[in-house]
């Protein structure tokens, strides 16, 4: 089976008011190109192409909005001086992708026992989410305050799974990665990607039993 | 295995809330901006440690380990398997080399009879002298003594007081 790299992001629309990035049009081979030869402005790009994936990922690893922006932020820049390193085998995408997910595992793995949540707040569309409407229950009277529980919950059940399978149910589930490309990203094969994915699965539906009608 | 899909069915959707979490408002407006600042600052992060380090450059390592805390007869079984080879390896060296009573450096002095001693010139310039006439409870005959003395290293000098 071919395993393609993820498609990499398109350059960042900009919002009214926004100033136009110069570098929004260049191909990603000529910002990894310019940015080895010192063009923060170029990297700069690169960084805002990726930023939110990478920062999601950390994100729902850690469970912690602080520690998540300093990992992602640690993460771009042990890249930026790994530069040199990036063969290009696999897209720049990919390769600062296993950088961040290495970075927050290692992180993880010395913060083991000291699991402490700061969790983002749920923006206005989830409270009208019909999948999480059914699951909030109809008798109680203030939705957000049981969605503000359910959250707290599922994260406190996701912090409970291993660091590997924590990250293929963050991949897949939540952020829509297609099995190939986690493959690529954790550098295993398919068939453990979805058995990591089967066992999470198990493992957070027994956790989550009391939410799960 | 239907009801399975089913109840993953529920759990999937009540994995979709995390994507409802979102950073404060114009968090991303600055990400970007603050990477550059530290870059121009000079700052390179966090130093890894020597795990993360040797983890990077050998991921085959982490595997390693991972399957060992996995699978606990594994490990048990390499323990063993390890152990058996030192083991081996102990035996074997200790009869290949059982009349070799040389170190790896210094002077070696092969010995025959006690006026019949022959000097070899190693890396170190320490001397050791072994011979069989020689033991605690013997005393070194003259002979010997002044044999032993003739046949100095040209590296070494007589002390003169």
């Amino acid at each position: 089976m071919i395993m393609t790299d993820p498609a990499p992001a398109k350059a960042v629309k900009k919002t009214p008011g926004d100033e136009p990035s110069p570098m929004a049009e260049v191909s990603e081979d000529q910002l990894v190109s310019r940015s080895r030869r010192g063009d923060t402005r170029a990297y700069d790009e690169l960084v805002r192409r990726y930023q939110e994936r990478i920062y999601a990922t950390v994100y729902h690893m850690t469970s912690n909005h602080e520690d998540a922006n300093d990992l992602a932020q640690e993460a771009f820049i042990k890249a930026y001086y790994a530069l040199k390193s990036f063969k290009g085998g696999s897209s720049f995408y990919t390769w600062v992708y296993r950088i961040a997910v290495n970075k927050t595992i290692n992180f993880l793995k010395q913060r083991k026992h000291r699991s402490v949540l700061s969790l983002n707040d749920l923006d206005v569309n989830a409270e009208h989410d019909p999948d999480l409407v059914a699951l909030v229950s109809d008798k109680t009277p203030r939705r957000d305050a049981s969605l503000a529980e359910l959250q707290e919950k599922l994260n406190e059940a996701m912090q409970k799974l291993s660091e590997s399978h924590r990250l293929v149910v963050t991949l897949h589930d939540v952020q829509g990665m297609s099995h190939e490309e986690i493959a690529k990203i954790m550098d295993c094969n398919i068939g453990t990607v979805r058995s990591r994915l089967f066992y999470a699965r198990q493992q957070l539906q027994a956790y989550l039993s009391n939410y799960l009608k | 295995m239907a009801d399975n899909t089913e109840n993953f069915d529920q759990l999937r959707k009540l994995l979709a809330l995390k994507r409802h979490e979102q950073p404060p408002p114009g968090y991303f407006d600055k990400f970007s901006k603050h990477v550059i600042m530290r870059l121009h600052a000079g700052d390179k992060g966090e130093v890894e440690t020597f795990s993360e380090r040797l983890f990077n450059e050998a991921p085959w390592l982490q595997a390693i380990l991972h399957a060992f805390q996995t699978k606990p007869v594994l490990a048990g079984g390499s323990g063993a398997a390890a152990c058996a080879l030192v083991l081996a390896l102990i035996v074997v060296s200790g009869r290949s080399g059982s009349g070799d009573m040389t170190p790896g450096g210094g002077l070696a002095v092969s010995g025959g009879t006690g006026s019949d001693l022959t000097a070899q010139p190693l890396a170190n310039s320490a001397v050791l002298v072994t011979s069989p006439d020689f033991s605690s409870t013997n005393g070194l005959s003259p002979d010997a003594a002044a044999a032993l003395f003739s046949q100095m290293p040209d590296s070494s000098q007589r002390v003169r007081y």
